[in-house]
C-alpha cells in the first residue's frame, strides 16, 4: 500500500511540473506600424516557437496620434489615494483631503505610522505597493528610498518652485515640503518645584538642577531625536557631539522610543523639560496644556519634510497631483495652521502664535544626503557609547 | 437500491467498499492539489530584448518560473505524510481532518516564519546569500544580553505571580461560596476587552509621575512607575484574566467527586485542595504559566508605553525593525526571543503528556459547577484577594471613562464631549476591526478544537510536531508575524496584503494556541472511554464528535472564539503591519493618539473599543443563550 501512495505522489509532483513544461519556451511580440492612406495600421503578430500563432490589426484615423489613443488622461482623476506615514492626525488633515477632492473626485486615505514603519512597509510591499505617495517624514527617510530605487521620481510645481540645495532632490525623486525645527518642552510647574527655568542654551541643559527631569527620545529610535545627534554633530563636529552627549547623559530621566513622547511628558507635567519637534509641544498647547518652548541659542536641530511618489503606486496620477497640491499656497497655510509645520513656499504667512524660522538660528551645514548615510554609524556609536552603558 | 450503481455497491464486500471510498477520496484529493499547485506555481513571460528596425518593433520574451515551488512541496509533505500511516488509512475522517491542519499550518504558520528565519540569515534586504553577519553584530552589542536577561527576569517573575494569583482568584470565583460572584466574575476579567497598552496607559494617568493617585492624592514626587516595576505591574493586570479564563474553564468542568470522597475520608479542607484539587488542574495551571510567560516576555506595546527606557528582546526586535529599518537585525533578535518560549512549551508539553487526570467520567454531572463548602480562614483571604483585584481594575478602567469626558486629564477636569470628535471620525476604522475579529475569531476556534481532538484523541505519529507548530505562533512576537506575513504573501502569486483575508488568517493562527490549549485540556478532563463507546455501538466518527466530543467541549470552543475576537479587536502589533488603506483598523489609530494625543483624546478611544467589546460580548450570549456572566467566565 504505501508504494502505492508514494506513486501517487509521485503524480501529483509530475503534474505539477508538467503544466510548468508544456508551456512554450519563448514569445516573440512583433508589432508593425504602417501608414495606410488616411489610416495608421498597428499589427501585432505572436510568434510562439517560431510559429506564428496570432495576428491583431488594428487601424485607427492618422489625424489622432497613436500614443494619445492608448493613454487618455481622464479629468477628474477619481480613485484612491493612500498616504503612508500620515504625518499628523488624520482627522485634523480632514479638511485638505476634502478640498483635494472636490478638486480632483479622489478619495484620500492617511494611514497613520511612524518613518520607520512607512519604509519598512514599502520596502516589504515593493512587489505590490500598497500605498501611492510617502506623505512627511524627515528627507532621510526619502533619500534611503530613492537609493533604494523605490520611489519614483516627480519634477512637478513644488519641485520647481524649491531652490536647489537640502530642500529638494536633483533628480526630483523626494521634494521637502515643511520644516520642523528641534525646541524644548518645558512644564512651568515642575520647573517651579525643582526651582529652574527653561533652558534656551544647550550647555544650560546640563546644569545639575535638571538630573532627572529631562526626557529626550533615543536616536537608535526615534528619527526626531536623530536629527537632533546631527545637529548637534554639525555645531560641535561628531567627537564633540559625543562629548556633550555624554554629559547631558547625567541629566537624562529616560529615553522613550517615540519622538513626540519627550514633548508629551513635559506638557503632561510628568518631567520639567522635553526635547522634541517645536511643533509637537505647540500641537500639546493647542491642547490647552501648560507647556512652554525654548530654543537653544548656539543652533537648533531641524529636518525638512519631505514628500516622494512610491514607485508602483496604484493611482499614480492622483500622486502626482496630490504633490502638486501640497506645494499649493492654501495647502502649505492651512497645514502650518493646524499641524505647525513650517512652509517651504516663499510668501506663504506663518499663522498666529506659530514658530517661524525667524524665531530660532538653525545650525549650519545641513545636508540630507551626507547625514542619511552617516545615521548607521552615529546609531551604533550612540548606542555603544551612551545607549548601552545605562 | 433499485440503481445499479446502488446494487453495486451493496454487493461489495465492507474490505473493498473501504478501499473504493480511499481511492475515491486520494482521487479528490490529487485534484485539490493540482489545484494548489497550479495556483502556487506558474510562469510568466519576461522580456528579455527589443529590437527596432524601421517601424517594426520585435519584442523577444523568455518564460521564467515564478511562485513558490517550495511552499508546494511542503503543503505536499504535509498532506503526503498522513497518507503513509496504515493507522489513519483506516480512518479516512481523522485522515482528512489532519492533512487540512497539516497543510494549513505549513502554510500560514512554517512559511511566514521561515520568511523571518531567512531574513535573519541575510546581509541586507533581498540579498541571496546565506550570512550569519546579523547573529556576529547581535554578539557584539551588549545591550543584546541586558535584553535578554531583563526579558527572562520580567517574564518569570510577572507570569509566576500572575499564575499565582489568577489560580486562586478563578478558584474562589468558580467554586467558593462567596458573595457579588456576578459582579466580581465581569470586573476580574475585564482587562480582556481591552489592548493592553491601555493598561499601561491607565497605569500612567493614575499612579505616573503626575498620576492622580500618586500626585495629586498622595503627593509622591519621587516615585516612578516608569521601568522594570511598571512592566511587571501591568502584565500581571492583563495576563490574570488569562489564567482566570483557562482555570475557570478546568475547575468548573471538574467533578466534585474525587474531592467529596477525600472530605469523607476525613480531609480537611486545606488539605483536600492541596492533595486532590490543585493536582488535578495541574496541566491547566502549566498551560496558563506557560501561556503567560510567553505573552509576557514577547509583549512590545506595554514596555514601550511604561518601560522607560528598561531593555527587552521583544521592544529591540520591534525598534530594530520598525524604527530602525534594520529587518534582519530585527528577525534575528526575535530569534533569540523564540528560544525561552520554546522551551516553555517543551517543559509543559513533557510534564502535561505524562500524567493523565481523567475527571469528566461517564457519570459524572458535566456542566453545572458545584460551590465548595470552605472555612472562613480560607475563604475570606481569598474573597478579600479577589475583592482587590476586582477593585483594581475598577478603578483602573473608571479611570478610562472618566478620562474620556473631561477637557484635559490631569488640569481640567470639567466636563466634554469634545473628545468623542477623533472616535467619530474612526468608526470606519471600527468597522474593519470588526469585520476581521469576527472572522477570525470562528476560524480560530474551529481550527482549535479540531486540532485539539487530532492532538489529545487521535493516535498517530507526528502528535507533537503538530501540535508544537499550532501552538509556536504563540511565542512569536505580533511584530514578527506581522512582517513574516508581508514577506510571505505579499508577492506573486498571492497578493493578499491589503485584504481582510490576510489579517483574518494571521489572528486566527496567531491566537489559535490559547482555543488549541484550553480545548486540550478540556478534553483531558474528559474520560476517552465516553467516545469509545459511542464507536462501539457503531457511530460514526463524525457522529461521535458531534454528538459526544463536541457538546463536552463547546465551553472550550466559544472560549476560544470569544479570546480570538477580543484579541484581534486589541491587536496592534500586527495590525500595523497588516492593515492598509482599505483594511484600516482602529487599534492603530488609537495607538498614534496615545503618542501624540492627550490622555483625554486616547481615553476616548480606549472607552469606545471597550463599550464595543462588551456590546459584541453581549451579542454573542444572546446567539448562544448563554448568559452574559457566561461569556466572561466561559465555565
Amino acid at each position: 500500500m504505501p508504494r502505492k501512495i508514494l506513486l501517487s505522489m509521485f503524480v501529483v509532483i509530475a503534474l505539477a511540473l508538467v503544466l510548468v513544461a508544456c508551456a512554450p519556451e519563448t514569445i516573440e511580440v512583433t508589432r508593425i506600424v504602417e501608414q495606410v492612406g488616411e489610416q495608421v495600421e498597428v499589427i501585432v503578430t505572436r510568434v510562439v516557437e517560431g510559429e506564428v500563432v496570432e495576428v491583431e490589426v488594428t487601424r485607427l484615423v492618422e489625424s489622432e496620434p497613436v500614443e494619445q489613443l492608448v493613454e487618455v488622461t481622464p479629468t477628474p482623476i477619481g480613485g484612491q489615494l493612500v498616504l503612508y506615514a500620515c504625518l499628523f492626525d488624520p482627522d485634523k488633515l480632514e479638511v485638505l483631503f476634502q478640498s483635494f477632492e472636490d478638486q480632483t473626485g479622489v478619495d484620500v486615505t492617511c494611514l497613520d505610522m511612524s518613518s520607520g514603519e512607512a519604509l519598512e512597509r514599502i520596502r516589504a510591499e515593493r512587489e505590490n505597493p500598497q500605498g501611492d505617495v510617502l506623505f512627511g517624514t524627515t528627507n532621510l527617510s526619502h533619500v534611503n528610498l530613492a537609493a533604494g530605487d523605490l520611489t519614483e521620481p516627480y519634477q512637478g510645481d513644488g519641485w520647481s518652485q524649491l531652490p536647489d540645495g537640502a530642500l529638494k532632490d536633483p533628480d526630483g525623486y523626494w521634494s521637502g515640503f515643511y520644516y520642523g525645527v528641534i525646541g524644548f518642552a518645558c512644564s512651568p510647574e515642575r520647573l517651579a518645584e525643582i526651582s529652574a527655568e527653561c533652558p534656551d542654551s544647550w550647555q544650560d541643559l546640563l546644569d545639575p538642577v535638571y538630573q532627572g527631569e529631562i526626557v529626550i527620545a533615543s536616536p537608535a529610535a526615534s528619527g526626531t531625536s536623530y536629527t537632533t545627534l546631527s545637529g548637534l554633530a554639525q555645531l560641535y563636529g561628531e567627537d564633540g557631539a559625543f562629548e556633550y552627549w555624554a554629559q547631558l547623559d547625567e541629566n537624562i530621566a529616560q529615553y522613550t522610543e517615540s519622538g513626540s513622547a519627550p514633548g508629551r511628558m513635559a506638557a503632561a507635567g510628568e518631567y520639567a523639560i522635553g526635547i522634541a519637534f517645536a511643533h509637537d509641544i505647540q500641537v500639546q498647547q493647542d491642547q490647552g496644556l501648560p507647556v512652554e518652548i525654548g530654543f537653544p541659542e548656539e543652533g537648533t536641530p531641524f529636518e525638512i519634510g519631505g514628500i516622494s511618489i512610491i514607485k508602483g503606486a496604484k493611482n499614480m496620477d492622483a500622486a502626482k497631483a496630490w504633490v502638486d497640491y501640497v506645494f499649493s499656497r492654501p495647502f502649505q497655510r492651512y497645514h502650518n495652521d493646524i499641524a505647525h509645520r513650517i512652509p517651504v513656499i516663499e510668501g506663504v504667512e506663518l499663522a498666529d502664535g506659530t514658530i517661524g524660522l525667524d524665531d530660532v538660528t538653525l545650525v549650519e551645514g545641513y545636508d540630507p544626503t551626507e547625514w542619511a548615510a552617516k545615521r548607521d554609524d552615529l546609531v551604533a556609536r550612540w548606542q555603544e557609547e551612551i545607549g548601552s552603558q545605562r | 437500491m433499485t440503481s445499479p450503481v446502488a446494487t453495486w455497491t451493496a454487493n461489495l464486500s465492507s474490505t473493498k467498499k473501504r478501499r473504493l471510498l480511499f481511492a475515491l477520496l486520494i482521487a479528490v484529493e490529487l485534484l485539490a492539489l493540482a489545484l494548489i499547485a497550479t495556483y502556487l506555481v506558474g510562469y510568466e513571460y519576461v522580456e528579455t530584448g527589443v529590437e527596432t528596425a524601421g517601424d517594426v518593433e520585435t519584442v523577444t520574451m523568455q518564460r521564467q518560473l515564478i511562485g513558490d515551488p517550495a511552499l508546494l512541496l511542503l503543503v505536499l509533505i504535509a498532506a503526503g505524510l498522513p497518507i503513509l500511516s496504515r493507522n489513519l488509512r483506516r480512518e479516512p475522517v481523522v485522515l482528512v481532518a489532519l492533512q487540512a491542519a497539516a497543510a494549513g499550518l505549513v502554510v500560514f504558520v512554517v512559511w511566514p516564519l521561515a520568511g523571518v528565519l531567512a531574513e535573519s540569515f541575510r546581509e541586507e534586504f533581498g540579498a541571496a546569500r546565506f550570512s550569519l553577519l546579523q547573529f556576529e553584530r547581535m554578539v557584539a552589542q551588549p545591550i543584546v544580553w541586558r535584553a535578554t536577561k531583563n526579558t527572562m527576569f520580567i517574564g518569570i517573575v510577572a507570569s509566576s505571580l500572575a499564575t499565582a494569583v489568577g489560580t486562586l482568584v478563578a478558584y474562589t470565583l468558580t467554586l467558593g461560596d462567596i458573595p457579588w460572584k456576578r459582579a466580581l466574575r465581569i470586573l476580574t476579567v475585564v482587562p480582556l476587552v481591552s489592548p493592553p497598552f491601555a493598561v499601561s496607559f491607565a497605569f500612567i494617568m493614575l499612579f505616573g509621575r503626575r498620576g492622580l493617585i500618586t500626585y495629586d492624592l498622595l503627593h509622591i514626587t519621587r516615585y516612578n512607575i516608569y521601568g522594570p516595576q511598571g512592566i511587571i505591574l501591568v502584565q500581571l493586570i492583563s495576563d490574570i484574566p488569562l489564567v482566570i479564563l483557562i482555570l475557570s474553564a478546568v475547575f468548573a468542568s471538574m467533578s466534585r467527586d474525587l474531592e467529596d470522597a477525600a472530605a469523607d475520608l476525613g480531609g480537611r479542607p486545606l488539605h483536600v485542595l492541596r492533595t486532590v484539587t490543585f493536582p488535578l488542574v495541574t496541566p491547566a495551571i502549566l498551560t496558563a504559566f506557560l501561556l503567560s510567560f510567553i505573552s509576557s516576555i514577547s509583549d512590545f506595546g506595554n514596555p514601550m508605553l511604561i518601560g522607560g527606557g528598561y531593555q527587552m528582546l521583544a521592544t529591540q526586535a520591534y525598534i530594530q525593525m520598525i524604527e530602525l529599518f534594520d529587518l534582519q537585525l530585527g528577525a534575528a533578535l526575535s530569534l533569540i526571543l523564540l528560544i525561552p518560549a520554546l522551551a516553555a512549551f517543551l517543559i509543559q508539553h513533557y510534564v502535561v503528556s505524562r500524567r493523565s487526570y481523567v475527571t469528566v467520567t461517564s457519570g459524572a454531572r458535566v456542566g453545572a459547577a458545584y460551590t465548595r463548602k470552605l472555612p472562613g480562614w480560607i475563604k475570606w483571604p481569598l474573597f478579600a484577594l479577589v475583592l482587590f483585584f476586582a477593585a483594581f481594575n475598577l478603578l483602573l478602567y473608571g479611570s478610562i471613562v472618566v478620562g474620556a469626558f473631561v477637557r484635559t486629564w490631569g488640569f481640567d477636569f470639567s466636563f466634554t464631549l469634545r473628545n468623542l470628535n477623533g472616535v467619530v471620525n474612526a468608526l470606519p476604522n471600527l468597522k474593519n476591526s470588526l469585520i476581521v475579529s469576527v472572522g477570525a475569531g470562528f476560524v480560530g476556534g474551529v481550527l482549535g478544537v479540531m486540532i485539539a481532538w487530532l492532538v489529545s484523541r487521535a493516535r498517530f505519529r507526528g502528535q507533537r510536531e503538530l501540535d508544537f507548530m499550532a501552538t509556536v505562533m504563540y511565542a512569536v512576537p505580533g511584530t514578527v508575524v506581522g512582517i513574516g506575513y508581508i514577506l510571505a504573501f505579499n508577492g506573486s502569486p498571492y497578493f493578499w496584503t491589503g485584504t481582510f483575508f490576510i489579517i483574518i488568517v494571521a489572528y486566527a493562527f496567531r491566537r489559535l494556541p490559547v482555543g488549541l490549549r484550553t480545548s486540550v485540556a478540556a478534553q483531558k478532563q474528559v474520560d476517552p472511554s465516553l467516545e469509545e463507546a459511542s464507536l462501539d455501538l457503531g457511530a460514526s466518527r463524525v457522529r461521535t464528535f458531534a454528538k459526544i466530543t463536541f457538546p463536552l467541549l463547546n465551553r472550550a470552543f466559544f472560549a476560544g472564539v470569544i479570546y480570538i475576537f477580543i484579541r484581534s479587536m486589541t491587536d496592534l502589533s500586527s495590525a500595523v503591519f497588516l492593515n492598509s488603506g482599505r483594511t484600516q483598523l482602529f487599534t492603530v489609530r488609537m495607538f498614534r493618539v496615545m503618542i501624540t494625543g492627550t490622555p483625554s483624546q486616547a481615553a476616548a478611544f480606549a472607552l469606545l473599543l471597550i463599550v464595543i467589546i462588551l456590546l459584541a460580548l453581549g451579542l454573542l450570549s444572546k446567539l448562544t443563550g448563554k448568559s452574559f456572566v457566561d461569556m466572561f467566565r466561559i465555565a
